[in-house]
């Protein structure tokens, strides 16, 4: 260790405290720390929502909810847990690690970075009082297709600002994040020196900047059709409901790419470490991460197969989409010959990244039968959807938060975790959100549609198995909040480098974090870092 | 290292240069779906 990490004191700091700390924090650990808990209470928030879907859907028929709340639920989950859980996640996760791993002091711009923050608790308050007015919440889908959405009440602008700060906030991070990465590396560190995390975020920050602006166009345009009388997507004005849908999924399917690339990254920070190898095929990691992040611009149709499209485009959008599967397929081969032969053990965070590998392969190989365009035109707007999706954001994008909270947690806090509560909570949650996605599969193959608060009679075996898997999955994160909430409390202390495989410059500085850290840059290259910087090859 | 210096630095430059080109970056894109839009007609 050199003097230049162990420099920092937080002595000459005058740092307020109380409210005033959070609220004009500028500091890039703190604000990852509001993130993260922002992220973990708007989980709480849309798994109660997903609870509402499940209880309904238990049996057949009309019970607890009517028809109308029930699709305002299904709609808020998904906005709640894209924008609201899953998004800031991987943003906290971002503004604690991204500097850290880069010896840089902080994020490149810091007061920009709290603005970042404090627009989301405004916006997702202003999303979720759409519940209490008279029309009530949104209830077109997550994805508001028109002319649906236009239907609905006035709470519709309501929503639309919301999403309009949300990605105003996400475009803030990411020119941060960008800023960050660019101009703030310690000398040494090299675009092909930077840890896969870094690298994951730094494609997934152009991505949020290349599409969030397309949202912004396709809610302004709803939003001018509903209030102002223009017809962009108003068939009887002349416009087209189709057109919402190219725009809207020229951002989505990006979107999907945004909410699992740092996933990825955090999976290849993880395995190198219980593996103790470094990373196989680092620089293909990198290419591939790329060529994921550039296919996912020339493939939004295959969301929408079934409005029709001329055949040489349902073969392009086919083709293209399958063609993920071959970086990504890298990314897999990647993952597991890092682990072939390598000195292995089983902590949590291993754990939940391997739950990542295999349950996100599942829902990766599901993707692809929902690119074949005939089977498409059987699958869509289905349950087999809905399992499709849920292994590739639950199993695949909350697996990898989880896996990156055990595994860094002992950094935040200065404190190691229960570990056998980690592996229960591990093993419990594996069980139980394959005994509530995998039999969706079923459901979306025997016809099921999806966003019906009823079924016919035939669907209620495999939506009692569900909805049991439901409620006992959502039992396992109350233990997962336990955990985390005893760690930040106290506990086991935890070494500078805590794993013993782990590599990267985030270990060379003291558990927990200081406030400040590298305000001297360190040198990658000399001989107290260079093994952990050397990870490219 | 002052605030004041590091405004001045070309580090800091090199920053918001990054930064500024990003946010011409975002409102070019939004401009050309919905400006392009409004400009051939939607009203």
């Amino acid at each position: 260790m050199t003097d230049t990490t162990l420099a920092h004191s937080d002595s000459h700091d005058h740092h307020p405290t109380g409210l005033a700390r959070w609220l004009f924090t500028t500091n890039h650990k703190e604000i990852g720390t509001l993130y993260l808990v922002f992220s973990l209470v708007m989980f709480l928030v849309g798994g109660a929502m997903a609870l509402v879907i499940r209880a309904e859907l238990f049996a057949p028929g009309l019970h607890l909810v009517n028809p109308e709340f029930f699709n305002q639920m299904t709609t808020m989950h998904a906005l709640v847990m894209i924008f609201a859980a899953v998004m800031p996640a991987f943003v906290g996760l971002a503004n604690w690690m991204v500097p850290l791993m880069i010896g840089a002091p902080d994020m490149a711009l810091p007061r920009m970075n709290n603005w970042s923050f404090w627009i989301m608790p405004f916006a997702f308050t202003l999303l979720l009082s759409t519940l209490f007015m008279p029309s009530g919440g949104p209830a077109s889908g997550w994805t508001l297709y028109p002319p649906l959405s236009l239907q609905g009440g006035n709470s519709l602008a309501f929503v639309i600002l919301a999403i309009h700060l949300m990605g105003i906030s996400s475009i803030m991070g990411s020119i941060n994040i960008i800023a960050t990465i660019l101009n703030m590396r310690a000398p040494g560190m090299t675009l092909l020196r930077m840890p896969m995390f870094v690298w994951t975020w730094l494609i997934t920050a152009f991505l949020l900047i290349a599409v969030m602006p397309v949202l912004a166009g396709a809610v302004t345009m709803l939003l001018t059709d509903r209030f102002f009388g223009t017809s962009f997507f108003n068939a009887a004005g002349g416009g087209d409901p189709v057109l919402y849908q190219h725009i809207f999924w020229f951002f989505g399917h990006p979107e999907v790419y945004i909410m699992i690339l740092p996933a990825f990254g955090i999976v290849s920070e993880i395995i190198p470490t219980f593996s103790r190898k470094k990373l196989f095929g680092y620089t293909s990691m990198v290419y591939a991460t790329a060529s994921i992040a550039f296919l996912s611009f020339i493939v939004w149709a295959h969301h929408m197969f079934t409005v029709g499209m001329p055949l040489g485009a349902a073969l392009f959008f086919m083709y293209a989409t399958m063609v993920i599967a071959v970086p990504t397929g890298v990314k897999i081969f990647n993952w597991v010959s890092t682990m072939w032969r390598g000195s292995m053990t089983f902590e949590t965070p291993m754990l939940f990244a391997l739950g990542f590998v295999v349950l996100f392969t599942i829902g990766g190989l599901s993707g692809v039968m929902l690119a074949i365009v005939p089977a498409d035109f059987q699958y869509h707007d289905t349950y087999f959807v809905v399992a499709h999706f849920h292994y590739v954001l639950v199993t695949g994008a909350v697996f990898a938060i989880m896996a990156s909270v055990y595994y860094w947690i002992p950094k935040w806090t200065g404190n190691m975790y229960n570990e056998t509560l980690g592996k229960i909570h591990f093993w419990w949650s594996t069980f139980w959100v394959n005994v509530l996605f995998f039999p969706q599969h079923y459901l979306g193959l025997a016809g099921m549609p999806r966003r019906i608060p009823d079924y016919a009679i035939q669907f209620t075996e495999f939506n009692v198995i569900s909805s049991i898997g439901g409620f006992a999955f959502g039992l396992g994160q109350l233990l997962f909040v336990y955990i985390v909430w005893q760690c930040a409390r106290g506990g086991q202390k935890a070494t500078d480098g805590v794993w013993e495989g782990a590599r990267g410059l985030e270990w060379t500085v003291p558990s927990p974090a200081p406030l400040h850290t590298f305000d001297t840059p360190p040198d990658v290259d000399h001989p107290d870092y260079v093994a952990h910087t050397s990870g490219t090859s | 290292m002052s605030p004041a210096g590091q405004s001045s630095s070309p580090k800091r430059r090199a920053v918001l240069r990054t930064a500024w080109a990003l946010v011409a970056v975002a409102f070019g894109i939004y401009a050309l779906f919905v400006g392009r839009a409004f400009w051939q007609g939607g009203l």
